[in-house]
């Protein structure tokens, strides 16, 4: 009879044993598949809101802002935005340039104040170049252009391309004072579409300023630092900050033509040598270097490896002790199998097939299992915006976790690897038993 | 010794002794002075002084820091202690108001449709990113309103004798929990001022360099401000044109005129 038949006869045999070691395995296996799913959605949703709302993959800011970023230094501005961003647009390496103006402003209410942040938008713009880039967008209803942003359309569009979710309005119009308010803030101040409200802010040329907008839409935002934000037409805003004429701006995103770090690189490497010789000098800085959470997170990924290295590690104990079990109870007959002739080599082969049947088939039930968890909840998400109340940080409220191919893989093959290794001990010893021995020692 | 030399020695001791038994009753003297206040006394002397029943001014805040140097200038005019108008002349703030009714205080801005109301905490915000609150610039009141305030001793404060007096709030809503105030002995002007948390962190940094003599009263028309909190900030108020107790329009002090 063939090894690997009498190994899965054994294995068969005492099915209570066999499960319980592999149960330990099962385990392991669906908490690490469980965590990367989770750490895979966390990044993933890191990327796209770095991507969407930060930074592009790459952006262009005056060499200076990044020092004094907390103060919302508006007079630190990349001049001649315009003519800049058709220039930048023309490089290969460039598939797409969002100009943008980031501001710090107050709304004042007799019960207390609200500080609000806020970007000035080309909304058409950021909408063609969002449906350029995601390949989700395609097939949707264009997006409006600046001329017909007015109507219901140009919002539903311009929300999918920013991942909101439509309370109501409309987009606001180029150059009216017009404004998009997030949900919460406007609960707050008790505002709807069609209200006005007074921002005070501080000008690039470092005077105070105060206009009155309209809100002309109020929308959600995915991630709860983004509650007080703000968003209005690009030249309005550059109007209410006395930005320079020619379209001055806090930062210009750019895209490349994917994701890909080797993309990535030559999107910065030919803007740092188009912008050699700005002045003011300008900084190019890269999507990962642009939010601190990217180095958390690979701080994380490697924590997350540890503890899928120490989950396999405890259930590889058990295996270990229910093969040496095995071994102990099973002497008689290692010593009979052995007495017949089957040599040592083959009697460690046998041993390490059991494990390696019990690791396997608990490795697959246990990624299975997670597969099974985690294919519902990357649907449905997992919603921590209430437990996150209050905290800022620039991820979704709701996460989504990712299954990874490569990771569940990994997670198989580590696991039936690591479970037949860790067998590899117990039958060296039962091997080596002589055969009188064996059959004594029962 | 010879009795010649002791007697010598006694001689000398006896005159040392006047000397030193002397001392405390010059120092008496010389103290005199600057000790026969109270420290209320000193700050009724120098409100005396530098309280006006009304002022039209017109001046410049010059307001520096890590930035650079921005000049904003204005015309203010106040009636009493709880009425205050200032209006912004500079070219980037032109036509901005606030003014102070009472403990209220209103901004008004040529662009925007409605007044921003200020009040609570909103009162310590810096008045156009300087060193100034909007307290500091229209609050008007006595100190002796609002403070406990105790004698600490005399000091000289750029080369000019000066009480020192520490000055504690009264209630919790008065916007410096603890002030030390050095007024000077002589004119009764404040020469400095440095302010406390009610932890005794220092905030903020008042120093008067000069007056003007206006009627009988010393107008403050060169002072610099600095933020603690703020690094490398500072602020030099300055005014140029100053009018003291002249007639003023009431009418002036009122939201329909700030928006008119």
């Amino acid at each position: 009879m063939r090894l690997w038949r009498i190994a899965l006869r054994n294995v068969a045999r005492n099915k209570r044993r066999s499960l319980l070691s592999g149960s330990a395995i099962s385990v392991a296996a669906l908490t690490v598949v469980l965590l990367f799913s989770v750490l895979g959605g966390t990044t993933g949703d890191l990327v796209a809101t770095t991507l969407t709302y930060d930074s592009g993959h790459a952006r262009v800011r005056h060499a200076d802002y990044a020092r004094y970023e907390t103060l919302n230094p508006v007079h630190l501005a990349v001049p001649g935005a315009t003519a800049l961003a058709a220039r930048l647009e023309a490089l290969p390496e460039v598939t797409g340039v969002l100009p943008r103006v980031r501001f710090g402003g107050v709304i004042y209410r007799p019960e207390r104040n609200h500080g609000i942040f806020g970007l000035g938008l080309d909304f058409a713009r950021e909408e063609a170049v969002a449906r350029a880039r995601l390949p989700r967008l395609r097939g949707t209803v264009p997006g409006a252009g600046a001329e017909d942003a007015a109507d219901g359309p140009g919002l539903e569009a311009f929300a999918r391309a920013w991942r909101l979710d439509v309370h109501g309005g409309r987009l606001p119009r180029a150059g009216e004072r017009e404004l998009l308010l997030s949900a919460a803030l406007a609960a707050e101040l008790g505002l709807a579409a069609g209200d006005k409200v007074t921002i005070l802010t501080r000008t690039a040329l470092l005077s105070t300023q105060a206009w009155t907008f309209t809100v002309s839409g109020v929308v959600g935002y995915p991630i709860g630092g983004m509650r007080r934000l703000v968003l209005a037409p690009l030249d309005v805003v550059q109007r209410f900050l006395k930005l320079t004429a020619g379209g001055g701006v806090t930062e210009l995103l750019t895209y490349a033509g994917g994701d890909g770090e080797a993309q990535v690189a030559a999107l910065g490497a030919a803007l740092r040598g188009a912008l050699a010789d700005a002045e003011p000098p300008l900084a190019v800085q890269s999507w990962n270097a642009a939010n601190p959470l990217f180095s958390m997170l690979q701080v994380a990924t490697r924590v997350y490896d540890l503890v899928a290295l120490f989950f396999f590690l405890l259930a590889t104990t058990v295996i270990v002790n229910t093969t040496l079990m095995v071994v102990f109870e099973r002497m008689k007959e290692i010593g009979t199998i052995a007495a017949l002739g089957m040599t040592g080599a083959q009697i460690s082969r046998l041993f390490f097939l059991e494990a390696l049947f019990i690791g396997a088939a608990a490795a697959l039930a246990g990624v299975a299992l997670g597969c099974a968890v985690v294919l519902p909840l990357a649907q449905v998400g997992l919603d921590y915006g209430a437990a996150m109340e209050g905290v800022e940080l620039d991820l979704a409220d709701v996460l989504y976790p990712r299954l990874s191919v490569r990771s569940t893989l990994f997670v198989f093959c580590y696991a039936s690897v690591v479970t037949a290794a860790a067998s590899w001990w117990p039958a060296r010893k039962a091997a080596r038993l002589p055969p009188v021995v064996a059959l004594r020692g029962a | 010794m010879t009795r010649t030399g002791r007697r010598a020695r006694a001689r000398a001791g006896c005159r040392r002794l006047a000397r030193l038994s002397l001392l405390p009753a010059l120092l008496l003297a010389g103290a005199a002075p600057l000790a026969a206040l109270t420290g209320e006394e000193v700050i009724e002397r120098m409100e005396r002084n530098e309280r006006v029943s009304a002022l039209r001014s017109t001046g410049s805040l010059q307001i520096s820091d890590r930035f650079g140097t921005r000049t904003k200038t204005f015309i203010s005019t106040a009636a009493g202690d709880d009425r205050s108008l200032l209006e912004f002349t500079n070219p980037e703030e032109a036509g901005q108001k606030i003014l102070r009714l009472d403990d209220e205080i209103y901004l008004y801005f040529p662009e925007a449709e409605e007044v921003i109301h200020l009040q609570g905490a909103a009162l310590r915000e810096n008045v156009l990113g300087s060193d100034f609150s909007y307290e500091d610039m229209t609050a008007a009141g006595s100190l002796l309103d609002d403070y406990e305030v105790a004698l600490e001793g005399t000091e000289a404060i750029a080369g000019r004798d000066c009480y020192r007096l520490r000055l504690t709030a009264k209630r919790r809503d008065v916007v410096y929990p603890q002030q030390v105030v050095w007024i000077d002995a002589e004119q009764f002007v404040t020469r400095r001022v440095e302010q406390f948390s009610r932890r005794g962190r220092p905030l903020k940094q008042m120093v008067i360099s000069d007056y003007r003599t206006v009627g009988d009263k010393l107008i403050p028309v060169r002072l610099e401000m600095s933020d603690l909190m703020k690094r490398d900030s500072r602020t030099l108020f300055l005014l140029d044109s100053v009018e003291v107790d002249g007639a003023i329009d009431e009418n002036l002090f009122s939201l329909e005129e700030l928006t008119f």
